[in-house]
């Protein structure tokens, strides 16, 4: 392990496997006791007691435009912090599974344009890490939910429970 | 870990604290010139401010400050009068030194405000050199004669009265009973009554009917010297009383201790001071050596001791007292207070439900035991938070004066309720709301002193702030006696802008409710002081934030009157628990009217939109429906009639549960655009519930109805 390494965890959403820094992380935890909130964006489940705290979930899979999948033993909710605006905020992202924390050494990072439409996955992947046997899309974090994203979401929720 | 700030912020701190207080002295003082409590006050602020001042060599500020408490100095000694100029200045000079405070933050003092310490200082000065032609003619000093010396007792505090009392020996005869007497003294204060016997003869020599008696009371009482002399006024013809002063609440003594027991025979007169000098000389105990030399009894010796422990032990009292009414706590500190309680509160509710589920007659006799427990600690804890209206109102005394003079009308500000309490938290958000509907009310609403004569009112305008509490909420009214709004402008203004239509659907509150839109302005002049309509949007919002709401009643000449109904605390909620799909719900307690089976109520209303609640027709929310849940709809759905500021609505859910307290915690920024939940709790299973906005659903239904 070089000192210059970073450690990031890796996760996978629709057969694809992801890698988040570790210092986004706040913990790892069963996606259970989700408490919907109604009249909100699909891709937003709901609340969790976080020890006292109420923190808000996401589905990764919805926002990233897929369709959501079945609750199994591997799916995990990861709780990150993350920047809305200008506040930064604890935001739990619901995966398909978790694998665990590799070393990834600034080299093997290559950056690349975040691509495709804001309902997109590759939005929030603005690069790509090589790894001896495999490719990780690493996320970023802060632009898995922005606040342009949210405000045009609860617009077209508007527009559509008034037409 | 230092949570405290430096002294010299606390002096800054405690420095601001004191021109508050000289402020609402100096306001009293204007309505009242001769309130001696106010000057006195004034007088101790600035006292205070100079002096710690002094000890962080604070020179400028110190030395301005000086100046100002030298002419309340002569104020105080009725040297000079209170007079309207006098209060201008003083106001002025109270928010220069606020100025000065500032300037110790930076450690430098720019040009300009050393020029007005000069300025100030020498308008000052006038009144220091004023005195003393003041003095010479005459007029101040008589003002000052007019108070005897002795009513300085009357209500400076608490004060130990030696009596003295021998009562007539016929005294019993005449039906004055000493003993009446010592109870009714009792009742002022304490009392320490030393009975002296030496008086009492021989058995056969004894007149059974005569008294013989005589007493030295100790007397510490706040009534003053003249209920005290009240006391004997039955007797004063006959009985020999002698009363002095021997000891005063002063808090520059800050001793305990009191004079020496030679000190206090001579004091009473039982010894004279020569006798007192020879036995001392000769170094024994006093008391002893006082009685062997014959120059008293032992009886006085020991009278005069226990009048020494009794006016030390009241001394001792009075530190002890004085030390631990009050102590400073950070808001913070109580903040997080309230917030652990609530966690206590939440963390209960769990407890409970599983002594109930595990029905063990012990545990849940505990976890009850825990309730009545965790419901003290947290209505104490709520308490500590709650702080008197009065802070925030006599906070606008300097605004409408001001103001007033500003735009050259009369007004006269009135306060009620002011005893009222709130949460600190409610407090602080009603600050600028305030602030601005007191500016409008001032402006637009009281007439200049001309325009009111015209109307046959009086040329001062009067504006009340009233707080009164109603329910869980209180509510707070700004009542002007003013023009009035004129509600057919308001309609005009708003069709004009395509917020109403011209249809006659719209009740007086609808259309008055329109002066809070963004925006939105009748006044075709804007002023500097209330500008163009900008900030009523704001004042509604902020008080919506904290869960309240504004309600408008207004007369043409007679006056307007704004009523804001705020919740008591934010903190913790009394709410009914409700289901609605697989979801709980919580419904604020204090929104709802009845509840009742949805088959019981008769639907009213041509789409069967409504209901006819006791005669009344209501329109009702299904809330299923609005929150699209999925699945069939409940077999015996509830309906819970719910008002807000008298508008009621009907809500419909599927089950109801029970009654449950909680925090209310916010649902954050990702959800604060979501319509029809104000926030969320966390149930005794430890997954979170929903919490109604029944205000915006009772706005989101009655809108509905009128499209």
């Amino acid at each position: 392990m070089s000192a210059d390494t970073e450690k990031y965890l890796v996760f996978s959403v629709a057969e694809e496997k992801y890698a988040v820094e570790v210092v986004r992380v706040e913990e790892v935890i069963e996606a259970y006791g989700i408490t919907p909130v109604p009249r909100t964006p699909s891709y937003l489940l709901g609340i969790i007691n976080l020890r006292g705290r109420i923190v808000p979930v996401l589905c990764v899979r919805r926002r990233f435009g897929f369709e959501a999948a079945v609750t199994t033993t591997d799916t995990r909710l990861v709780v990150l912090q993350v920047c809305l605006g200008e506040e930064l905020v604890s935001l739990g992202a619901v995966l398909d599974a978790v694998h665990g924390v590799v070393d990834i050494s600034p080299s093997a990072i290559e950056k690349r344009p975040a691509l495709g439409n804001s309902g997109d996955q590759h939005i929030a992947v603005t690069s790509i890490a090589k790894l001896e046997n495999e490719l990780l899309l690493v996320l970023d974090a802060d632009r898995l939910l922005t606040r342009e994203y949210l405000d045009d979401s609860y617009e077209h929720l508007r527009r559509q429970a008034g037409g | 870990m230092n949570e405290l700030g430096s002294p010299l912020e606390t002096f800054r701190e405690e420095a601001r604290e004191l021109l508050e207080q000289l402020e609402q002295h100096l306001m009293q003082l204007e309505e009242d010139p001769a309130d001696h409590d106010s000057i006195d006050g004034a007088f101790r602020a600035l006292h205070t401010i100079k002096g710690s001042g002094n000890m962080f060599d604070l020179d400028d500020l110190v030395g301005f400050t000086h100046i100002v408490e030298a002419v309340f100095v002569r104020v105080r000694d009725g040297k000079l009068p209170v007079s309207r100029e006098l209060i201008d200045l003083s106001l002025q000079a109270r928010d220069h030194i606020s100025l000065l405070l500032t300037a110790t933050e930076s450690g430098t003092l720019d040009t300009e405000v050393a020029e007005r310490s000069r300025l100030l200082s020498v308008a000052f000065e006038e009144y220091l050199d004023a005195e003393t032609s003041a003095v010479s003619g005459g007029v101040a000093g008589k003002q000052n004669s007019e108070a005897p010396k002795d009513s300085e007792h009357e209500s400076e505090g608490e004060c130990t009265y030696r009596i003295e009392f021998t009562p007539a020996a016929d005294s019993f005869l005449t039906g004055a009973n000493p003993l009446l007497i010592l109870n009714e003294l009792a009742e002022l204060g304490t009392i320490l009554k030393i009975g002296y016997c030496e008086a009492i003869p021989d058995l056969k020599e004894i007149e059974p009917e005569y008294c013989y008696l005589r007493w030295v009371i100790l007397l510490t009482t706040d009534q003053g010297e003249n209920a005290v002399r009240d006391v004997f006024i039955f007797v004063e013809g006959s009985a020999e009383i002698k009363i002095d002063v021997i000891d005063e609440a002063d808090p520059l003594i800050g001793e305990s201790g009191y004079k020496r027991l030679g000190e206090i025979l001579v004091d009473r007169g039982e010894i004279n001071p020569k006798d007192l000098e020879s036995a001392v000389s000769s170094k024994s105990y006093i008391g002893e050596l006082l009685v062997k030399k014959g120059f008293v009894s032992e009886e006085q010796i020991n009278s005069a001791l226990q009048e020494q422990n009794y006016v030390r032990d009241i001394r001792e009292n009075r530190r002890t007292v004085e030390t631990s009414t009050t102590i400073k706590v950070k808001v913070e500190k109580l903040d997080e207070l309230v917030n652990l309680v609530g966690e206590f509160v939440t963390m209960h509710a769990g407890i409970a439900m599983v002594a109930e589920r595990k029905n063990d007659q012990d545990f849940r006799a505990a976890a009850e035991q825990m309730e009545g427990l965790i419901r003290q600690v947290r209505d104490l804890s709520i308490e500590l938070h709650m702080v008197p209206v009065e802070i925030l109102f006599s906070g606008y005394r300097r605004l409408v004066r001001d103001l007033s003079e500003d735009l050259s009308k009369q007004v006269q500000l009135k306060l009620e309720g002011t005893e009222t309490e709130l949460d600190k938290n409610v407090i602080d958000s009603l600050k600028d709301p305030l602030l601005h509907i007191i500016r409008n009310s001032i402006d637009h609403g009281i007439e200049s002193p001309e325009v009111r004569t015209k109307k046959g009112k009086p040329p001062t305008g009067t504006l009340r702030l009233s707080a009164y509490y109603s329910g869980a909420s209180v509510v707070i009214q700004v009542v002007d006696d003013g023009a009035g709004m004129d509600v057919e402008r308001i309609r005009q203004k708003g069709i004009e802008r395509g917020v109403i239509d011209s249809s006659d659907r719209y009740s007086e509150q609808d259309i008055l409710q329109l002066i809070f839109a963004p925006g939105f302005s009748t006044n075709e002049e804007a002023t500097n002081v209330s500008g163009r309509g900008v900030g009523m949007d704001v004042v509604r919002r902020n008080i919506e934030a904290i869960g309240g709401s504004i309600r408008i009643q207004t007369e043409k000449d007679v006056g307007t009157t704004l009523s804001i109904r705020i919740p008591l605390t934010l903190a913790i909620v009394d709410g009914l628990l409700s289901r609605i799909g697989d979801s709980l719900y919580l419904i604020n307690l204090s929104y709802i009217v009845e509840c009742l089976d949805l088959k019981d109520v008769r639907t009213a209303g041509n789409g069967g939109d409504m209901i006819d609640f006791r005669g009344e027709i209501v329109p009702f929310l299904d809330l299923r429906r609005y929150f699209g849940v999925e699945g069939a709809a409940a077999e015996h759905p509830q309906l819970v009639v719910v008002a807000i500021e008298e508008k009621k609505i009907g809500l419909v859910v599927d089950a109801l549960l029970d009654k449950y307290q909680s925090v209310i915690k916010s649902l954050g920024k990702i959800y604060e655009r979501v319509e029809g939940i104000s926030g969320a709790i966390i149930l005794g299973d430890g997954k979170p519930a929903l919490m109604l906005d029944v205000d915006r659903l009772v706005k989101v239904t009655r809108d509905e109805v009128k499209k």
